[in-house]
């Protein structure tokens, strides 16, 4: 146990001084921080305009020509969006001449094709994207134009009016959807892959490294290998632990007094207090076995190359089993959440609870003992690929020269 | 107190690493494992200390097994490992830490011997930034940190310049005057030649020769004479029989058949008022008898 504890405080130790650990936290921490910032600005400036000034925005100037007022009110109508000014024929030429200048500046017509009345808009180029913006123009015209239709064929124009009243809608939910246990839910799907990915390769990579630098060898004669294995991958754990506290604080103080809630949860309430005791604690067990399951294969991925640039390939494996688990529970639990027979196998299978369970459990949407299931299905697992692990590692530390073949690895563990 | 290897076998594939090999160390001081290039030493040593496991065979330390639980070794690895980017005396602790110091008297043990080994000024810097030679030093610290009673040091003077060479020298003569049983691998026989008093020599995994050094050497008997003169002595060597073997510096060294031989040479020499500087009778040198036997081995 002192020999763990021994490698683990130097595996934290050296793994906290490396400047990957310093450049990549605080360029989170400021993202999250700049992010928070950014929105908090964006929305205050859009929604909340200062009293005291002119709120109104500077409308564009909008000229219109019905020389032979086919579509009468459209005019009027206009003025909502536009600053809108009639123009006669004759003064076509010069105003176009302007919207050649000024992208700000168009001109509605209106003539006839097919008996038809027709709407020509003039603008400065295709990239100013008309300055009349066509499709809110062309509802608000047609609008005016049926209208005028059917009160020229002798219907009431008040039940005209009435008619044209847009339908309400309003959508009610009837199941227990918590929009902050979903966000939640999905940051954390997302960290804990994250987790995975990033402090996995730290073990591999320091396995890797002890191992072709020759290291390993010194190690070996003093600590079993299984003590190394243990202490490495507890340092980076912790190591990833204290990572994500901090992302997670940052996080929860921006939450806190810089993004505006209602950007998150889009108009509905948004809180932590769904993060309770209980899933807090969930949530630290699945971090804890999935990160351990992951990383005890990447060290045995670690300890079959002799070369560092032989790295990525031996780790291949292992990260196709992390993103398929992650894809498993990104696309069962966040995009279709529900109780079908891929979600059941997602939720027990190792490779995938780590990124379902706890986000199910967040959207009341598991039981609890399918999460009792679940957390010993994985505890067994990370016990069983553990101790595979250690024997896979032992055997082939001290194989140097081509990469090992997960099989010869294997084969070598089996001697005595 | 005895290192006791019986039948010690190892292969790899259809490879015989180590065939079947049975020495016993039951003095203190340094005992030498011989061979070329993959003639199967540093496998011997991974197995002794229980790193590589054995096919077949035991090595035992006072009747026992060996394991890092029941015995304080010590081993300097061929190929030399320490952590290149991390400071010298922040390493050296961790590895004594690991052999179940404090952190107190493992910096204590660690500044101690860097001391002794003259690298003290160099505690506070990255590995990395040393020479070879004083890396091979910091390698050699992390071997004795926690003084342990059996050491066995695979090739330590390779790679080290004659300054750095005499100081491991002075610091294995150190260690057996302190009453450790050192394992010396190496292909260096002159190295090994100066310190060990019992060898095994191995060739492709086999042993070719084992026991005392000075009874192998008695059992070959004189075979050499070197002799020192201004004189051209080439003609009277020739008719007495003698096959020159190397010349250095005014120095002819001859193979002899025997003592009377140079009795018979060193008579015509003064018979002829001829007075060598130097007339030596010797026994054939570790290096000699150890290509005698490999070169006759396939």
């Amino acid at each position: 146990m002192k020999q763990i504890f021994t490698v683990f405080a130097f595996t934290l130790k050296d793994a906290i001084r490396k400047k990957a650990f310093i450049i990549s936290t605080a360029i989170i921490l400021v993202l999250i921080i700049g992010g928070s910032a950014a929105l908090a600005i964006f929305m205050g400036g859009s929604d909340e305009p200062d009293e005291g000034t002119d709120a109104t925005p500077q409308k564009n100037v909008c000229y219109y020509l019905d020389e032979h007022n086919l579509i009468p009110g459209a005019a009027q109508a206009l003025t909502v969006l536009y600053d809108v000014k009639e123009i006669a024929p004759e003064e076509k030429e010069d105003v176009i001449a302007q919207i050649k200048e000024d992208k700000n500046i168009s001109l509605l017509e209106v003539g006839v094709k097919n008996s038809q009345p027709l709407v020509t808009v003039y603008s400065k180029d295709f990239m100013s994207g008309a300055g009349a913006n066509i499709s809110t123009v062309s509802q608000i015209i047609n609008e005016v134009h049926s209208m005028n239709v059917l009160v020229d064929s002798g219907v009431d124009s008040d039940l005209v009016i009435l008619s044209r009243q847009p339908v309400q809608y309003e959508t009610v939910f009837a199941g227990e959807m918590n929009t902050s246990a979903y966000v939640i839910g999905i940051v954390f799907t997302l960290l804990m892959f994250f987790a995975i990915y990033y402090y996995g390769y730290g073990v591999a990579m320091s396995v890797a490294t002890e191992k072709t630098s020759r290291v390993m060898e010194t190690l070996i004669v003093s600590a079993k290998p299984s003590r190394i294995l243990l202490g490495k991958c507890f340092g980076m754990g912790v190591l990833g632990i204290i990572q994500f506290a901090m992302i997670v604080l940052t996080g929860a103080v921006c939450l806190k007094f810089i993004i505006p809630s209602e950007l998150l949860s889009q108009g509905s309430e948004f809180s932590l207090s769904v993060l309770n005791a209980e899933t807090a604690a969930v949530m630290f067990v699945y971090f804890v076995l999935g990160y351990s399951l992951f990383a005890v294969m990447n060290a045995v991925s670690g300890a079959l190359v002799s070369k560092i640039e032989d790295l990525n390939s031996a780790m291949m494996p292992v990260m196709l089993l992390s993103m398929v688990g992650f894809y498993l529970g990104y696309f069962v639990n966040i995009l279709s959440p529900g109780s079908g027979i891929v979600q059941k196998i997602a939720m027990y299978l190792p490779i995938s609870s780590p990124f379902i369970v706890p986000s199910s459990m967040l959207s009341n949407s598991i039981e609890p003992y399918q999460v009792v299931i679940s957390v010993l299905i994985l505890a067994l697992s990370v016990v069983a690929v553990g101790a595979l692990s250690v024997k896979i590692y032992s055997a082939s530390v001290l194989h140097y020269g081509n990469k090992l073949k997960f099989k010869d690895a294997i084969k070598m563990s089996k001697q005595k | 107190m005895a290192l006791k290897v019986e039948g010690l076998t190892k292969s790899f594939g259809k490879k015989v690493a180590v065939d079947n090999l049975n020495f016993e160390i039951s003095q203190r001081g340094v005992f030498g494992l011989i061979g070329t290039n993959g003639a199967g030493k540093t496998t011997t040593i991974r197995m002794i200390l229980g790193i590589m496991p054995a096919d077949s065979g035991t090595a035992l330390w006072d009747g026992k097994p060996i394991t890092r639980e029941t015995l304080s070794f010590g081993y300097m690895p061929e190929e030399r490992g320490i952590y290149t980017k991390n400071k010298v005396l922040e390493q050296l602790v961790y590895f004594g830490m690991l052999r179940g110091m404090n952190k107190t008297d493992a910096a204590k043990s660690a500044l101690r011997l860097m001391d002794r080994l003259g690298v003290s000024e160099y505690k506070n810097m990255v590995a990395e930034k040393l020479s070879k030679g004083n890396q091979q030093k910091i390698q050699l610290i992390a071997t004795l940190i926690h003084d342990p009673q059996l050491i066995f040091l695979d090739e330590p003077f390779s790679g080290l310049d004659p300054v750095n060479a005499k100081v491991l020298k002075e610091l294995i003569e150190e260690l057996t005057a302190k009453g450790k049983y050192i394992v010396m691998s190496s292909h260096q026989m002159d190295v090994v030649e100066d310190f060990c008093k019992d060898i095994v020599i191995l060739h492709s995994g086999k042993t070719l020769l084992q026991g005392s050094l000075r009874k192998i050497k008695e059992g070959y008997g004189h075979t050499n004479l070197i002799v020192n003169c201004a004189e051209d002595i080439s003609a009277i060597a020739n008719e007495e029989g003698l096959i020159l073997s190397d010349t250095r510096a005014g120095e002819y060294e001859y193979k002899i058949t025997g003592d009377e031989m140079a009795q018979r040479f060193l008579s015509r020499l003064l018979k002829e008022g001829i007075y060598p500087v130097k007339y030596e009778i010797k026994e054939p040198s570790l290096n000699e008898i150890f290509i005698e036997k490999a070169g006759g081995v396939k």
